[in-house]
């Protein structure tokens, strides 16, 4: 059935990951996530870019590692991965690691990163495998998780992360990760209301942007 | 319109805060009033308010393209008979496609829902069929009919249900406005829903307003029923709100009832609960557990521990307005109506135990019906404090066997579980408490299922037979954890005494005792409360000897252990000195200097207005009168009395009972005159507080007949007495009762006859407690 068969290639195949950028921390004693981000809270942009390595090559293991240990080719969600990863990392590192809600806000970024890389890994085999693409339709967007849409949508969020970094980080939690609105009002000590509202304002920004950007 | 610049967002941002907080009309008149000022930026708006609502008509970024969330279906793509059409949306579970039949057979467009779990087996996959089956034969009109379910071949179970264009049940209400009572209309349809589910035996398990729907018509549908069940252990709701730690496991618990945060069995109560939980939120515009609190943590400790504050105190002021306004009333309305009768059934369906709720969902809505054509509700407010009063008068004691002792363990075995979240050691240690408080409310709820608490006329006998058969099983249930089978024997033991069967309760405080002592907990708190019952126990089958030996060694044991000032000691003192007053008048002093010595030490130590000091003021004066000195009783009863009613107010079992001894004294000091007054006095005090079946409210009458006789008003007396007979008085009274000397000045008379014989028949149908 053509249905299941795409179920299946639709799984996010971690194995055929590899992270974007090697970490040329393999091998050395590494700095600790730990301080790599209170270096990047307090601006470091080196700092920072270990820092999503470094959580890029993580949470690909432990996605590896969680497969391997279920043994059958279950999908994994983003949300618990992200948490499990939380916990292993906080658990090695001690009780000075950052909580929860700043690790998740780099974390989030990165599996932004990891999703698009699984999209357009599955985006090329679909294209050997006789799929056929739709061409993007203007006058409707629809974001189901195609690349086109995907790649768009990751400039737009550049934009916003630049113009207004809170509203970018909800996108990733909410959109990429999975979050509730309860979940990222509880990180980042709001009221579920207000995410709804940034929730509402950053889609608005992107919808914009994306929107301008197609008709250039 | 060009690209959204950094400069031009900052611009707009504020405004665009404000604009999303208000109404779609009445953006509209913002918009107005903000092009007479800035035409520029509100241009701008408007093209953004534009966009705004396109993105929600095609649910831009709705659809998390994160892997495990089903997101591989595709328009166009056959499930089953069905092709799908296009998601319509993501619940807790999974997410939902719009669909139609594949073959055109039928017109009607269906929703699937793919569930956020995997099944792995054959077995499996039968199991899901079946249960579905199962759920499918619900049909109701105000629950959303399940067609079908299923699994693809690669394990993805699927659910095919009634399309239902709707929403949810509180947003539904806000935006019509619709006041306290179209609520309550609405709300009763869910339990009418909940009832024809129950009573084929399934339960929702996640009520809350997004399973909730009205239709546009304003027909209630309910979604999901049963669904939570069909999910694997540890997934109940993936898309969790509140995650926690242990096993990665995440729970969504502002809907959920005690039993579900703890880990308890899952019935119809629990149903019960979420509905109130419900009702709440449609009343208030409020969670019942407030809205300050933030972490799991705080959540979890309000639902089991907390009392919800009542409905009608529950609106911050600062938004009352506003939800008097959605409520089309006033604020002072809106509270005048929830307070008394809503806020009373609210509270009910919201009790932390199962069996304190209302006992189905028909009952619930019964209740709603009556407050609705405003008759009197059967649930009733929790300000007496009657039923936490232990003990009172020794003489007098006939408390039927409630489900209080067996609150007190699990409860505080619940606390510590809350305690020790943080450390690995605690955490353990707390894992397996609950352990331990699952099984003894298991198995506690397992043998009172038997007794129904509304049939009150045979509960005695059927709490007898449920404790009998509960006291065979526990040698050989819980023989792997010694502690928790202590903690039973100590709770079985107390109902037994309870229920006045003193050589059972012995026999199981001796087992308690003995184990405590083999796994060397033997001056553990609870082995010591219960060798105080074991004295008890001994004292009331006449063995008064080895009671004081029971005692008298107690009470040296926890002086070294708890101290000489501790609660319990001087409880253990107190029995001592009543054991030492049904020795004789010789052995009386001494233990009316005791008692003494007793009440000095709590009137230093908890004041000289706490209950337990009142307590023993009254055990104090039933000693003097036991001991013929009445006019120091009296003039201590009085006190208490007078304390009583300032404390506690006349609304009270204690105020009640000061009341009730303060009679009898006046009465056996012949002045028959202020007798009858303290009991008029009472009777009407129990007339506006208690039913007519109270123990008390018989007791009185008994009394006032006595005092009547005497006054040689003949026929009032056996008029009263027959109404005691009749209602509520205890077997062990009517048991004396032919050879009662307050009553010889009846033994010849033929209507004193015919009233032994009634309390011969009432005797029969609640056998001799006495008789073991």
């Amino acid at each position: 059935m053509a249905g299941a068969s795409a179920c299946l290639t639709n799984q996010l195949n971690y194995e055929t990951l590899s992270p974007p950028v090697r970490s040329d921390m393999d091998n050395r004693i590494d700095p600790t996530l730990a301080s790599l981000i209170i270096a990047a809270d307090g601006g470091d942009r080196p700092a920072a870019a270990a820092l999503f390595a470094a959580l890029y090559s993580e949470l690909h293991k432990l996605a590896k590692r969680e497969l391997a240990r279920q043994g059958i080719p279950v999908s994994l969600s983003a949300t618990t991965l992200l948490h499990q990863a939380y916990l292993d990392v906080a658990g090695r590192e001690g009780p000075s690691f950052p909580d929860r809600a700043r690790f998740m806000g780099y974390a989030a970024r990165v599996m932004r990163s990891l999703i698009i890389d699984h999209v357009r890994n599955r985006y090329a085999q679909k294209r050997g495998g006789g799929f056929e693409i739709t061409s993007f339709p203007t006058d409707e967007l629809q974001m189901s998780g195609e690349l086109p849409e995907l790649e768009h949508l990751s400039a737009a969020l550049d934009e916003l992360s630049v113009v207004d970094p809170p509203l970018a980080e909800i996108v990733d939690l909410k959109f990429f990760c999975g979050f509730s609105f309860a979940e990222i009002g509880a990180m980042k000590a709001v009221s579920e209301r207000t995410v709804q509202r940034q929730w509402e304002k950053a889609r608005i920004f992107l919808y914009r942007n994306i929107r301008t950007e197609m008709e250039e | 319109m060009p690209n959204l610049s950094p400069d031009r967002w900052n611009e707009i941002s504020p405004l665009l805060d404000k604009a999303l907080s208000l109404r779609e009309d009445q953006q509209e008149d913002w918009l107005r009033s903000l092009s007479s000022s800035q035409p520029e930026l509100a241009a701008i708006l408007e093209i953004i308010l534009q966009d705004h609502r396109a993105i929600i008509r095609e649910g831009f970024l709705e659809f998390s393209p994160s892997p495990a969330d089903n997101s591989g279906f595709l328009k166009g793509q056959s499930v089953g008979p069905y092709t799908l059409l296009f998601p319509i949306g993501e619940g807790g579970m999974g997410r939902v496609w719009l669909a139609e039949r594949s073959d055109g057979r039928f017109e009607r467009r269906v929703a699937i829902k793919f569930l956020q779990f995997s099944v792995a087996t054959r077995a499996g996959a039968e199991r899901f069929k079946r249960e579905g089956r199962i759920l499918g034969s619900l049909a109701h009109p105000h629950i959303a009919e399940l067609l079908d379910a299923g699994v693809l071949p690669d394990g993805q179970p699927y659910m095919v249900l009634e399309y239902i264009e709707g929403n949810p049940i509180d947003q539904f209400c806000d935006s019509r406005a619709l006041d306290v009572n179209a609520r309550i209309g609405l709300f009763l349809e869910v339990l009418g829903a909940l009832a024809h589910a129950h009573a084929g035996l399934i339960v929702h398990r996640d009520i809350k307003p997004s399973n909730v729907l009205v239709s546009k018509d304003g027909q209630v549908k309910l979604l999901d029923f049963g669904i939570a069940k069909l999910l694997p252990q540890g997934e109940q709701s993936p898309n969790a709100s509140l995650p926690t730690v242990e096993g990665g496991a995440a729970l969504t618990p502002q809907f959920a009832a005690p039993e579900q945060v703890t880990g308890g069995a899952i019935t119809t109560g629990t149903d019960v609960y979420a509905a109130g939980v419900l009702l709440y939120l449609l009343l208030t515009g409020q969670h019942p557990a407030g809205t300050a609190l933030r972490s799991p943590a705080e959540l979890f400790k309000a639902i089991v521990e907390l009392d919800p504050e009542r409905p009608s105190n529950s609106i911050p002021t600062d938004v009352l307005t506003a939800a008097a306004e959605k409520r089309a009333t006033t604020p002072d309305r809106l509270r005048r109506q929830l307070r008394g009768d809503v806020d009373t059934i609210a509270l009910k369906s919201l009790k932390k135990l199962p069996g304190e709720r209302y006992g189905s969902a028909t009952a619930f809505a019964e209740d709603l019906h009556r407050y609705l054509n405003r008759q009197p509700i059967s649930a009733r407010p929790d300000t007496l404090g009657y039923r936490t009063v232990k003990f009172v008068s020794r003489n007098r004691i006939a408390v039927t066997l409630t489900a209080f002792a067996i609150l007190a363990v699990t409860g505080g075995l619940i606390g510590t579980l809350i305690q020790g979240r943080t450390a690995r050691r605690e955490r353990d240690a707390a894992i397996r408490e609950r352990d331990r408080a699952n099984r003894i409310a298991e198995f506690m709820t397992g043998i009172f299922k038997v007794s129904d608490p509304n049939e009150t006329a045979g509960q005695s006998v059927t709490a007898r037979e449920v404790l009998d058969k509960a006291a065979n099983d526990i040698n050989s249930n819980l023989t792997s954890d010694p502690q928790a089978r202590v903690q039973l024997l100590d709770v079985m033991g107390r109902a037994y005494l309870n229920l006045g069967l003193f050589s059972r309760a012995e026999s199981l405080f001796q087992q308690g005792i003995r184990a405590s002592e083999s796994s060397g907990r033997g001056q553990s708190r609870v082995t010591l409360s219960m060798t105080h019952d074991l004295g008890w126990a001994v004292l009331q089958q006449g063995r008064i000897a080895e009671a004081e030996g029971i005692e008298r060694k107690l009470v040296d044991t926890q002086s070294r252990v708890l101290g000489p000032e501790d609660g319990d000691t001087l409880a253990t003192m107190e029995e001592l000195a009543f054991t030492l007053c049904d020795e004789g008048e010789g052995a009386c002093a001494e233990g009316i200097e005791l008692t003494r010595k007793v009440l000095d030490q709590q009137k230093r130590t908890v004041g000289p207005d706490a209950k337990y000091t009142l307590v023993t003021m009254n055990d104090l004066a039933i000693m003097l009168a036991n001991d013929h000195r009445l006019d120091e009783a009296l003039e201590l009863q009085q006190d208490s009395v007078n304390r009583h009613l300032r404390v506690f107010g006349p609304a009270n079992i204690g105020t009640v009972n000061a009341m009730l001894n303060l009679g009898e004294f006046q009465r056996d000091a012949g002045d028959e005159d202020d007798a009858a007054k303290t009991f008029r006095n009472l009777l009407g005090i129990e007339g506006r507080f208690f039913g007519p079946d109270q123990l008390e409210t018989a007791v009185t009458k008994y009394d006032l007949a006595s005092v009547l006789l005497r006054k040689g008003q003949r026929s009032d007396a056996i008029s009263l007495l027959r109404q005691s007979v009749e209602h509520g008085l205890a077997p062990r009274i009517l048991q004396g009762l032919p050879k009662d000397p307050l009553f010889a000045a009846l033994h010849n008379d033929p209507r004193f006859a015919a009233l032994v014989g009634t309390a011969h028949q009432r005797f029969r149908l609640q056998p001799s407690p006495n008789k073991n």
